[in-house]
């Protein structure tokens, strides 16, 4: 009973090891390409301002620190920071 | 004759004043974005500058307006941002020096969304400290030193 125990105890340790490596792995994959990660940081900057958006679909630099972003949502945003260095989030048409 | 006096004072009068006008004219444009000494031209002052985006990544670890779980992620997103340019100056990068500095400013914009509202302070130092890191992480001198 005991050896049978320290079996089960042994794969239940191999399993929790091998899970960790997979997510070790998949945290650690390959570099987007530059346009996938404006695209995914832009998705969650307009996330995390409390706005919907679901993907980026385009996205277009209009100033310095300003972006046009049109999401899969059908929502237009205007994605700036402000002089004070504060992330404004404005509707756009 | 007297006329003429007060005539020859407007003159004088004039020749002072306008150059003072045109200097406080000139001294209270606002400064422009790519000054590097007002980064984003109109952060509120701080008495000690971050130079360094290590020791913002210190302060956001120690502040309370960030939950652990978006520390844990923005902490990640530091690190590849660093990653990025150390490939970068080592010769092995894929990316650009401007999509770089992209990068680093939507990083930064991230950052700045959970301070903005919650712990101005530290908002006021990375606003200062914007332009000042970047200019110290595109220099391979600089990135080595602080990030070797």
């Amino acid at each position: 009973m005991n050896k049978m125990h320290m079996r089960i105890k042994f794969i239940c340790n191999l399993l929790l090891i091998s899970l960790l490596g997979l997510f070790v792995i998949a945290c650690e994959r390959k570099d987007d390409s530059h346009e996938e990660i404006v695209r995914a940081d832009l998705l969650l900057i307009i996330d995390s301002l409390g706005s919907a958006c679901d993907q980026v679909l385009e996205y277009e630099v209009t100033e310095e620190l300003a972006y046009t972003v049109s999401c899969e949502s059908g929502d237009r945003y205007l994605v700036s920071v402000n002089p004070q260095g504060r992330v404004d989030l404005q509707a756009s048409d | 004759m007297a006329k003429k006096g007060t005539r020859f004072t407007g003159v004088r009068v004039c020749c002072f004043l306008l150059p003072v006008l045109a200097m406080s004219v000139v001294m209270s444009l606002p400064v422009t974005a790519h000054d590097p000494s007002r980064p984003r031209g109109g952060c509120p002052p701080v008495e000690e500058e971050i130079v360094d985006l290590q020791i913002l990544a210190d302060m956001l670890a120690d502040t309370k307006a960030v939950g652990l779980l978006t520390k844990l992620s923005l902490k990640k997103d530091i690190e590849k941002v660093l990653r990025r340019l150390r490939n970068f100056h080592d010769g092995k990068s894929k990316f650009t020096l401007e999509q770089l500095e992209e990068q680093y400013d939507l990083l930064l914009m991230k950052i700045a969304i959970h301070l903005q509202d919650d712990d101005l302070t530290l908002h006021k130092h990375l606003c200062n400290a914007w332009l000042v890191i970047w200019e110290d992480l595109r220099d391979s001198d600089g990135f080595h030193k602080h990030h070797g």
